[in-house]
């Protein structure tokens, strides 16, 4: 009698094969979209050279032969920070490993708190550190060793 | 009796047309040397005098605010253009203090410049960088533009009529003619020079104001233009309070990462 309450009714068998189902689709979809993220990424790269000023003296782009920041994501300017996360963002955060001395442009959308270590602000995401930093006008997050 | 006369129209067309094709091929020296006279550059001396008096006009105030409303293409790496739209407000006191608010749909930036110090705050996460930059305004964008890779918008406002104004740089400068931007009558001026072509539409009379600018990129394939409408306000006069950034509680200080040096 409790076995055939472990495994359950007819019904919900049937019911739990169908939850089985569900999870398998779903992470199906979820394999589909992040690999469809992938692709979109590089589909919304931006070259970053528009002029907005007609002055050469203002516009290194042109005659730069250093640029760590030639090709960015077009949501990478968005600014992460007070529950404002564009979904594009989170995405690039969850295939992103944090590789010590990588750049990233968006921080884990949850679960980071910043720390002041002497002067200077890093934000803590579960293992990771991160330094904040402008390149430019955009954010960039340099993954940093654990300080803690 | 009207078909048949349509069709011997369109016969004497293609005629015509082969008359003209064969001519051409016959004389593509003629035909070069006409294409060459239409591109020569044309620097038209008026033109340039006006440019210099906008820069000139823009010296000599000493207090103003101005407001710009601008899109801005991005070119994806596909080719692909994209448009987006953002604003722009300035609050100056010449030489040497100036307020800039940069909002758009993927970026907001404030800038703060006392003479002495710049600096760059994301208001949205409390972040700022400050860098000592002494000088006048068009020094510290120039150098900040050079030395940190901010470029803010329209930095030509503050170089035009200085020695840095880059009017040496146009290699073709035309009057297109009359325009009227609002309600303000205006004059059109296209010019050409290394990397951009650019538009200004300039007030006429004695006030001599920029009241649109559109820049072309030329050196990207897919020509991205960045186009701005400017509201001035000659009669604002800015607090000194407000050039100067006083942190928040929940400001973070940051570091404005240095260009890499150039090889």
């Amino acid at each position: 009698m409790i076995h055939r309450v472990t495994q359950g009714t007819p019904a919900q068998r049937k019911a739990g094969g169908f939850g089985h189902f569900l999870v398998l689709a779903l992470a199906t979809t979820l394999l589909l979209c992040f690999s469809r993220d992938a692709a979109a990424d590089k589909n919304r790269t931006v070259q970053n050279n528009t002029r907005t000023s007609v002055n050469k003296n203002t516009n290194v782009n042109s005659n730069r032969n250093v640029n760590v920041n030639s090709n960015r994501h077009v949501d990478v300017d968005v600014d992460v920070d007070r529950g404002f996360h564009p979904v594009a963002a989170i995405a690039t955060v969850a295939v992103t490993a944090a590789v010590i001395g990588s750049m990233t442009p968006s921080l884990p959308p949850s679960g980071c708190v910043p720390v002041m270590v002497g002067n200077v602000t890093y934000q803590q995401c579960g293992p990771n550190w991160y330094q904040p930093q402008y390149v430019g006008t955009s954010m960039q997050y340099v993954v940093v060793a654990p300080l803690r | 009796m009207s078909i048949p006369s349509i069709a011997s129209l369109a016969l004497r067309s293609l005629s015509f047309g082969g008359l003209v094709a064969a001519s051409v091929l016959i004389a593509p020296h003629a035909a070069y040397a006409q294409a060459a006279a239409a591109e020569a550059p044309v620097r038209d001396a008026a033109v340039m005098k006006r440019l210099a008096e906008v820069g000139a006009f823009l010296r000599a105030q000493k207090h103003f605010a101005v407001k710009a409303d601008a899109a801005t293409d991005e070119v994806l790496l596909s080719g692909q253009k994209l448009q987006f739209a953002s604003t722009v407000e300035y609050q100056v006191s010449s030489p040497d203090k100036l307020r800039a608010s940069l909002r758009s749909d993927r970026k907001q930036r404030d800038y703060y410049f006392d003479g002495k110090t710049l600096t760059q705050v994301a208001p949205r996460n409390g972040y700022y960088a400050s860098v000592p930059l002494p000088g006048t305004i068009g020094d510290a964008l120039t150098e900040v533009a050079q030395r940190y890779d901010v470029e803010i918008p329209l930095a030509d406002l503050f170089l035009w009529g200085t020695p840095k104004g880059g009017l040496d740089d146009v290699s073709s400068a035309l009057l297109v003619g009359p325009a009227r931007i609002g309600d303000v009558n205006a004059d059109h001026f296209a010019l050409r020079q290394p990397g951009v072509d650019w538009q200004v539409w300039v007030e006429r009379g004695a006030r001599a104001l920029p009241l649109k600018v559109v820049i072309t990129t030329t050196d990207n394939p897919a020509q991205p233009q960045y186009a701005a409408t400017l509201k001035w306000d000659l009669k604002a006069n800015p607090a000194a309070s407000a050039f100067t950034y006083v942190p928040g509680k929940d400001a973070h200080r940051i570091e404005l990462k240095p260009v890499a040096a150039a090889k």
